[in-house]
């Protein structure tokens, strides 16, 4: 059980079926989170899983593209000294280029997963880069399986890919690929 | 201050801002309509509460008045009773009770109606354009499973025809049954009435799919005219319209 402690002192519970990242630790993925990375987060919602990594990390640029969400974010950003919130499309990393990470993290829920993580990868070069796929979102006729496999091969054809891991069963139908260039 | 904080202070403050300009018309509809529905949802269950216990009072009314909110006027009426199934088992404290609670779903019912107007007039601020062609209740819809004002302004023609269908769609990719004609459009007026549901569903979706674009970008309200044209080609019966939709919105937007 993975606990994280907030400004006032208390730990706050890192559940892994609410966050991939905790999965992906639960799971023994090899995240290579440094306390000195600079993290790009991409996808980042109301925060939660931000949280938690900004307590593991030096800072944290959190795009997120919903407005509804990112209020929540301003308020965590405004608590947490070391968060940016970023209110931006991840299809366009090119509108917050001036940001600068090592560490790539991207759960966007989108049809065009990897394309999206492809393009900021290429923009901001980090030392490592973590992909989450939802099978679901890509294809979702295509079972699971073809689709991790053909996200791959994109992958492939820029990356290497360090380690790939079911999320099963914290989140059903989801992957989280490790990669580096 | 350091190259991060810099960034930093810059972006909070581009957020705020991008955050305070947003038209929340799109968001205000959502949220009322959600509530609208719960509040629905909430009178039924309360009804159906309220029946099984004055049930025990008073059967005839009950069993006489369908409709729930007519029912619920019966009860704080207070009648006296005609017929009586049963013993004299009910005193005054108990009747109190059961018209104290009446009370409050009148209430409910009376909040619905001013939440059902409230909506309205958002509907007419933010979308005339796709209310006069849809109605309010399919706007509503319409919206809710696309999420958003953008999402709904960004889709096809194609998808609008077929949102509220997704399960149907889902099943006929699987190779399951036919391919849908329609979702939410089913309710419909025009499609209600039509012989050829499919056809006027295509219609009103590529008449909808313009209206919301022009509602998006604040454009021109010309709900009324593109309303016409559809009941025009219904009488003429002449073929499908195959329009680029997007040229089409260029010329209404000039
Ligand atoms: C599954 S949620 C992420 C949950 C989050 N990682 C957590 O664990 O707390 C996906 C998020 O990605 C956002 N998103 C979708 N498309 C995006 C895009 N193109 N750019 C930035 N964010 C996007 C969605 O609004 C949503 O909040």
């Amino acid at each position: 059980m993975r606990l994280t402690t907030n400004n006032q002192g208390r730990e706050v519970f890192w559940d892994p079926y609410k966050s991939k990242l905790a999965a992906a630790l639960n799971k023994k993925v090899n995240i290579d989170l440094k306390k000195e990375d600079s993290v790009l987060y991409l996808g980042a919602s109301t925060g939660t899983t931000v949280f938690h990594v900004s307590k593991r990390c030096k800072e944290v640029f959190a795009v997120e593209i919903a407005p509804r969400v990112m209020r929540e974010l301003v308020f965590l950003a405004e608590e947490e000294k070391n968060i940016v919130p970023i209110l931006e499309d991840a299809n366009h990393p090119e509108r917050y280029k001036d940001v600068f990470c090592n560490w790539l993290f991207q759960d966007v829920a989108q049809k065009n997963q990897v394309e999206i993580f492809l393009k900021n990868f290429r923009q901001f070069k980090p030392r490592i880069g973590l992909l989450v796929i939802k099978a679901r979102n890509v294809n979702s006729i295509k079972e699971p399986e073809e689709v991790f496999k053909q996200c791959e091969e994109e992958l492939k054809k820029e990356l290497r890919i360090l380690d790939k891991k079911s999320l099963d069963p914290y989140q059903k139908d989801h992957l989280i690929f490790v990669v580096s260039k | 201050m350091s190259k991060f904080e810099e960034i930093r202070k810059k972006y909070l403050r581009e957020t705020r801002e991008k955050l305070s300009k947003k038209d929340i018309g799109g968001e205000l509809i959502l949220q009322s309509f959600k509530s609208l529905k719960e509040v629905e949802q909430s009178i039924n269950e309360l009804c159906t509460k309220l029946r099984e216990w004055y049930g025990y009072y008073y059967p005839e009314l009950e069993h006489e008045n369908k409709n729930n909110e007519e029912f619920v006027k019966k009860v704080l009426e207070n009648p006296k009773r005609k017929i009586s199934i049963g013993y004299e088992l009910f005193k005054e404290k108990d009747v109190k009770q059961i018209l104290i609670f009446a009370e409050q779903i009148q209430n409910l019912f009376n909040y619905k109606k001013k939440l059902e107007q409230y909506l309205d007039i958002l509907i007419e601020e933010s979308c005339p354009n796709t209310k006069v062609l849809a109605g309010s209740s399919i706007t509503c819809l319409m919206l809710e499973q696309a999420g958003s004002l953008k999402n709904l302004m960004e889709m096809p023609s194609s998808t609008i025809q077929l949102l509220g269908a997704e399960k149907a769609l889902f099943r006929h990719l699987k190779g399951e049954g036919k391919s849908p004609k329609f979702g939410f459009l089913y309710g419909h007026e025009l499609v209600k009435r039509s012989k050829d549901k499919g056809k006027i569903a295509k219609l009103l979706a590529d008449k909808i799919s313009i209206a919301i674009k022009i509602d998006y970008f604040k454009g021109k309200f010309i709900g009324d005219k593109l309303r016409k044209e559809i009941e025009k080609k219904l009488t003429t019966n002449s073929k499908p319209q195959t329009k680029n939709h997007k040229s089409n919105y260029e010329t209404y937007n000039k």
